[in-house]
């Protein structure tokens, strides 16, 4: 008797671990953004608009779910918020010369709908005025959704002088949003009371994806074009930015802090990559070969 | 490895700036999984590999692909990926582009044949062949109209998603859906047709076309919206709209009626017309009575009228003048008005005249 229930737990370990292997070393497609709650999975939106939840299994990241968006929807960015108590993504994608902004419970479940004629190339969410921000696609024009009161998109400002956005993020100690331009590989930050607009920082390539510290005083930017992770003083814009680049990177699209670390998707590399508050590597999804 | 690629201008107004991002080593092994078109540069130093199993879209809808530079002869090659920044209206193509590379100390340059070169605002991808004039629709039945198009894409397929049809200046005009037959692909340059289907509504488009006499000028227009998709990667366009004149065509049996209701008034009007001394002091002859005679002539010279202005009209394509007013006969209005003025002779016209001083 003891002697099958060993068999029987020794088997139920090996299934576990393979299943648990095979989460690990499944392919990400090509990751273009992730978002992360404090308390929840890490979330990455593939470019073909399949949606992952990503869990530590055993100290290991593992894709532990899955959704995909409807056919002909190109993922652009994903924001994942506390909504009425409820954990909630926003996932901006483009139909064609189309934008939507989507609101799906983190199951896959589509809750609400907003079109932006101009495409979507970044969102960011403002939970204390339930608020997303979106940075339009063709256009160098930020708009903004009430979450709560079923509004439509409204108009905020212009980047002037942008030539096309991309990733975008609101800055509650300044109330300001921070949008990058992917082609002047600059970021422009936006006075949301004054609808006006000011370079903050250049000399970046193509600014991927914007993140805050957990303590708001570093800017963090993935800039695709020089596959480095570029990290600015908000406090003191003109300090030297500290770089992270590892041989590894490709073209880092999207940032997320994941407990203390930060996690960095790759579109071109098609990982995701775990680092430490010091910018050194931890891990990787999927395993390097 | 550096590489350089310049800018092209696809119009004096548009132009195309290539993005290029050094994406780092990979193996050979890494290369046999591509769908490659290879080039060599111009003093071979270099194997530029195209995958263009990458052309797509980033993110933010920019179409990108990847190029792999290998030095002739050597192992592993230099992955690049560019991405197309286009700026201004113009139709998508296909192209070479030029490509400078530097390394270690060497100079070549190439180019890369078959890139497709896309725009973010699409200019027409379709032009209306034929003449602008106004096509005929038919008053009473359901009708079809071709529409022939050409692609304006000279090496791309252009893929037509959906066309719309909406009237400009008479939406009660027509009845039921006004909807289009298309083939879904057009070959480059190549000739295809809109077949609409559409169907008056016969009270509503008399009363439009009774107000536009003019054989020249469209009674409605239709406006048709074309939304299409260039091959290999283009975004698709925002609706193209083409517009087409119409003129309602009534039937045999419209024509008809206006012709003799016209004529009986015409000749009403005439008979209230107090007679010259001539005309009253003629001598009554015949089986029939005086006023019946001259009503039998007023009706049949108003056909008469009628058919001669229609054979003029159709032969020769202008308008027709009776008694000074220049008129569409294969209208009802104006064969209604034709047939007035003919039954009712010279002294309906010269008191029409008077009364709107021609």
């Amino acid at each position: 008797m003891q002697k099958r229930l060993a068999q029987l737990f020794l088997s139920s370990l090996f299934i576990a671990s393979s299943q648990l292997v095979a989460a690990q070393n499944e392919a990400l497609g090509r990751p273009v953004a992730i978002d992360k709650l404090p308390s929840g999975s890490l979330y990455v939106l593939g470019a073909q608009g399949v949606v992952r939840a990503v869990d530590f299994l055993n100290g290991k990241p593992a894709i532990t779910g899955n959704f995909r968006l409807p056919s002909g929807s190109a993922g652009s960015d994903i924001v994942s918020a506390q909504v009425g108590g409820q954990s909630i993504l926003f996932i901006a994608v483009n139909y064609g010369l189309t934008g939507q902004v989507n609101m799906y419970s983190t199951t896959g479940n589509l809750i609400r709908s907003w079109t932006l004629r101009s495409g979507v190339a970044g969102i960011d969410y403002d939970a204390s005025d339930s608020t997303l921000f979106v940075a339009s696609g063709r256009t160098p024009e930020i708009f903004r959704i009430t979450v709560t009161n079923g509004s439509q998109p409204q108009f905020v400002a212009e980047a002037s002088g942008s030539q096309r956005l991309g990733p975008i993020l609101y800055d509650p100690n300044e109330q300001a949003l921070l949008v990058g331009d992917l082609v002047m590989g600059a970021i422009y930050k936006v006075d949301i009371t004054h609808h006006s607009s000011s370079l903050l920082f250049t000399e970046l390539t193509s600014p991927q994806a914007l993140k805050l510290s957990p303590d708001r005083a570093t800017l963090f930017v993935a800039d695709a074009g020089a596959r480095r992770i570029v990290s600015y003083s908000i406090a003191q814009p003109k300090a030297v930015p500290r770089v992270w680049k590892l041989p590894q990177f490709r073209s880092p699209s999207g940032l997320a802090w994941v407990d203390e670390g930060l996690a960095v998707s790759d579109d071109g590399a098609r990982k995701l990559f775990f680092l430490s508050k010091s910018g050194s590597l931890e891990d990787m999804l999927p395993p390097e070969r | 490895m550096t590489i350089q690629v310049p800018s092209l201008q696809p119009t004096p107004t548009s132009s195309v700036n290539f993005t290029v991002q050094d994406w780092g080593p990979v193996t050979n092994s890494d290369l046999q999984h591509l769908s490659s078109q290879i080039f060599q540069s111009q003093q071979q130093l270099f194997n530029l590999d195209v995958d263009t199993g990458s052309f797509s879209r980033d993110k933010v809808k920019r179409f990108q692909f990847d190029l792999y530079v290998q030095k002739s002869g050597g192992s592993g090659a230099e992955h690049f990926h560019l991405y197309e920044d286009p700026v201004g209206v113009f139709v998508d193509y296909i192209a070479p582009i030029g490509i400078s590379i530097k390394s270690a100390g060497n100079v070549d340059s190439g180019s890369l044949t078959g890139i497709p070169i896309h725009a973010q605002y699409e200019g027409d991808v379709f032009s209306r062949t034929g003449k602008g004039d106004p096509i005929p629709v038919e008053l009473g039945i359901s009708s079809q109209i071709n529409i022939p198009i050409v692609s304006n894409l000279t090496n791309l397929q252009a893929s037509i998603n959906a066309v719309t049809i909406s009237s400009a200046t008479c939406t009660k005009c027509w009845q039921g859906q006004l909807t289009a037959a298309y083939d879904s692909t057009v070959q480059p340059g190549g000739a295809s047709a809109l077949i609409l289907t559409v169907e008056p509504n016969t009270l509503y488009a008399l009363y439009a076309s009774a107000f536009a006499v003019d054989p020249h000028k469209s009674q409605d227009i239709l406006t048709v919206y074309i939304t299409s998709t260039p091959g290999q990667g283009g975004l698709p366009s925002l609706p193209q709209k083409v517009e087409i004149p119409v003129r309602f065509s009534p039937s045999f049996l419209f024509l008809a009626s206006a012709v003799i209701l016209g004529s009986l008034i015409g000749f009403g009007i005439r008979r209230l017309i107090p007679a010259t001394a001539p005309d009253a002091a003629a001598p009554a002859t015949g089986r029939f009575p005086r006023w019946a005679r001259d009503l039998l002539l007023s009706i049949a010279t108003a056909v008469i009228a009628e058919i001669f202005g229609l054979v003029l009209f159709n032969n020769t394509n202008t308008s027709v003048v009776f008694f000074g007013f220049s008129l569409d006969p294969s209208q009802v209005a104006p064969a209604f008005l034709v047939a007035i003025l003919v039954a009712g002779g010279p002294a309906v016209v010269s008191k029409i005249s008077e009364a709107i001083k021609i």
